[in-house]
């Protein structure tokens, strides 16, 4: 896993900083050809038509394509995905679950690459050429493939260039040595002519007097010397200039190479990478085959001191890596192969990540990969349903997944989906006291909470029903109260009392006065209940005396007047006498209404109510 | 002889004496006050205001005292015919101590309202 944690951070590093498109774009820029000194190229062949342009472009269009682990972010072909890469990493797993491997021409594909390998696995310099040609001939084979990507066909094309630069670099070698002779020439004769015609001048000025020095000083050559002088400058301008033109024509095949080497490497084609690799070894030799562009990166991995980043650094670490590819699947389909499909899922999307372009990668069988396709797709189903929090879902899926995989730990997942539903539960549950304690903001925070959980949660429904329901009854219940309380119809609001009770919960107004009329019944219903047991001790006078105290409490009480409907004609006589004295007092006749309290206090000596009309009407016995 | 005829003539003579003094005082007494109707209680207490003016007299005992004011007092009867307790005004004008219990045979008028008013009443 250590080579696997590795590449991956060179393709985080390499592609992240783009180091490609700066280096290589300022050096091109720098040793652009002038026009005036463009060397005559052999005549257009294949070539020398759009594919390589497009292929460089395609390879060092470093600007455009970029992979950015850390943001999420992947632009492919000037196109941004703003999606995360895990999106982009899972369809392409989906991909190559779905492709049968057998539709592809893998097995003649990678026999190509094989023999090409086998080819070129000589270590020394002194490989034949046409050995390597015909290795370079095979590159166009493989490239049919679509397997391939390109990727053979961009190999053979850098070949192919590095062979053209070296045929130039001689045709510049030849220049650069024919201008260093006429710059030779031009400084051979410049002297010459300089020593000439400083004796010329000398001689000339020999024997003249101080006053006729000038007169006699010869100027003669002057100006050849002026233009020879011009001539050399010119020679050495065009020397350098040949030598520039020279050293980029190399320099820039170099950059190109191995450029894309890296690019494979990065993009985790490692056979590619490899492939180049041994082509780059065998073209290039001495200080070609040191590293130049991601120097600083390959050392950042490399931190040794020891290191000495060359080529063949991306030529091992693609074989050892390809080496642990092939482990890879070793141990995917040793898990397969003993049932436990979830593990073997797990290990070749590992696998897979590393090498997506690998050959025992993509030759994996396919109805293995049928089978683990089931099993991904219901995993992400899962996920899917995880990240929208339905948990109902998630439970049903992994009672699938039991039946796919044995080994999938559907005990994990399910005790957290409980724990998930039982914690919404929980706020919901307090949500519903809060709502019959009034309290809002617990009620909206529990709500919150228990949504959070479980946004799908049937209980949240259930109660936003009863809340909507009880809040238009609330309504009901406010109009029918107000109505009986204003017709002092008391009896019917306690029948209802524990609905009104509920509605009025937030009602300070209303609870006070449901309080009011509950109180009232109460205690009306307690001395019926205290009258009715007198009537039934045979005393019927003070059962009136207590119903008479009642009226005072809530004299619109129908059940009330019922009692005393049904108790007047056992006491006709005293209910007479008291509702006479009553009227005689009301009217002034206190004489009278004294002389009826005293008869209907004889009937019922221990009435209270004839105690207390004596007691008001007879100090104003002679009053009337 | 003689001694014994007049402890004879004394032992009669006296007690009669005494009886026909006894008769006497009733008969003066009577006399002397005027004859008034018993109190109708019945027809009272259907209408007092009918019989405002006239004047009873009514055998009674006194319940208890109703009320006190500044004239005098009120308080209920309860007749010898086994009528229901009726109100009187008793005066204070009459200087008379009224004991709960006691019977009185009282001279009663029917005041205006329906009211009644003793005017003489003397232990029974």
């Amino acid at each position: 896993m250590k080579i696997y944690s590795l590449f991956l951070s060179l393709i985080f590093l390499a592609f992240s900083i783009r180091l490609d498109a700066q280096n290589l774009s300022s050096f091109s820029d720098s040793n652009r050809e002038p026009k005036s000194q463009q060397v005559v190229h052999s005549a257009p062949g294949l070539f020398e038509s759009g594919t390589l342009e497009r292929t460089m472009d395609k390879a060092f269009d470093v600007e455009k394509d970029s992979l950015d682990l850390e943001n999420g972010g992947f632009t492919w072909k000037g196109r941004t995905f703003n999606v995360g890469s895990s999106r982009m990493a899972r369809a392409r797993f989906e991909k190559y679950l779905a492709l049968n491997p057998d539709d592809e021409g893998l097995g003649e594909y990678q026999a190509i690459l094989n023999e090409i390998s086998a080819q070129l696995s000589a270590a020394n310099d002194d490989m034949d050429p046409s050995v390597l040609f015909a290795a370079w001939k095979r590159l166009f084979d493989a490239a049919e493939y679509a397997v391939d990507g390109d990727a053979s066909m961009a190999t053979a094309n850098l070949v192919y260039l590095a062979w053209r630069m070296r045929d130039e670099y001689r045709i510049f070698a030849a220049d650069e040595y024919e201008k260093s002779r006429f710059y030779e020439q031009s400084r051979r004769n410049l002297e010459s002519m300089s020593t000439y015609f400083e004796f010329a001048r000398d001689k000339s000025k020999r024997g003249s007097s101080k006053s006729n020095v000038s007169k006699n000083t010869r100027t003669e050559g002057e100006s050849r010397i002026v233009m020879q002088t011009e001539d050399m400058k010119n020679a050495f301008e065009d020397l350098a200039a040949s030598r520039i033109t020279k050293e980029a024509a190399g320099a820039k095949a170099v950059v190109q190479f191995q450029s894309q080497i890296l690019i494979f490497t990065a993009a985790r084609k490692f056979q590619s990478a490899q492939i180049a690799s041994m082509f780059y070894r065998h073209i290039y030799r001495g200080n070609a085959q040191d590293l130049r562009v991601g120097v600083d990166e390959i050392k950042a991995i490399y931190p040794s001191a020891q290191l000495v980043p060359t080529v063949d650094v991306f030529e091992n670490s693609a074989r050892e890596a390809r080496s642990e590819i092939r482990d890879g699947m070793v141990a995917v389909n040793n898990l397969y192969d003993s049932g436990d499909k979830y593990s073997a899922l797990q290990r070749l999307m590992e696998t897979f990540l590393l090498g997506e372009y690998d050959y025992y990668v993509r030759l994996f069988d396919y109805s293995k990969k049928s089978d683990l396709l089931k099993i991904y797709r219901a995993l992400s189903t899962i996920k899917d349903l995880s990240d929208s929090k339905d948990w109902n879902g998630v439970e049903e899926l992994v009672s699938e997944m039991k039946s796919l995989a044995k080994d999938f730990p559907y005990r994990e997942v399910l005790s957290k989906v409980q724990a998930a539903k039982k914690g919404s539960d929980l706020h919901l549950l307090s949500a519903k006291h809060a709502a019959l304690s009034g309290d809002k903001e617990t009620l909206a925070s529990e709500l919150k909470e228990a949504a959070k959980l479980w946004p799908l949660n049937p209980g949240i429904s259930e109660f936003s029903s009863e809340m909507v329901g009880m809040a238009m009854g609330s309504m009901k219940y406010v109009e029918k109260f107000d109505e009986l309380y204003e017709k002092g119809n008391y009896r019917e609001i306690v029948e209802e009392g524990p609905e009104y009770g509920l509605a009025f919960r937030t009602d300070k107004d209303r609870a006070a006065k449901l309080k009011d009329a509950i109180v009232k019944i109460t205690r009306v219903d307690s001395i019926l209940a205290q009258a009715a047991e007198l009537e039934k001790q045979q005393n019927p006078y003070f059962a009136w005396d207590i119903l008479e105290n009642a009226l005072e409490v809530e004299p619109n009480d129908p059940v009330l007047a019922r009692a005393r409907a049904k108790l007047a004609p056992a006491v006709a006589d005293y209910v007479k006498l008291l509702s006479d004295a009553e009227a005689a007092e009301k009217r002034g006749d206190y004489a009278v209404s004294l002389n009826l309290y005293l008869a209907a206090q004889d009937i019922f000596p221990a009435s209270r109510l004839c105690r207390m009309g004596i007691e008001r009407v007879a100090p104003r016995y002679m009053s009337n | 002889m003689k001694s014994k005829n007049i402890s004879i003539f004394v032992a009669v003579l006296v007690p009669m004496a005494a009886v026909v003094a006894s008769l006497a005082y009733v008969y003066f007494d009577k006399a002397m006050t005027p004859s008034r109707d018993p109190f109708p209680y019945s027809s009272y207490i259907q209408s007092p205001k009918g019989l405002e003016g006239n004047t009873y007299t009514v055998l009674a005992s006194v319940d208890a005292q109703l009320a006190k004011t500044d004239s005098g007092r009120v308080v209920s009867l309860r007749d010898n015919m086994g009528n229901p307790k009726f109100a009187v005004f008793i005066p204070d004008s009459l200087g008379l101590n009224v004991s709960a219990n006691q019977k009185y045979r009282l001279n009663i008028r029917v005041s205006k309202g329906g009211s009644l008013q003793v005017e003489s009443m003397k232990k029974f």
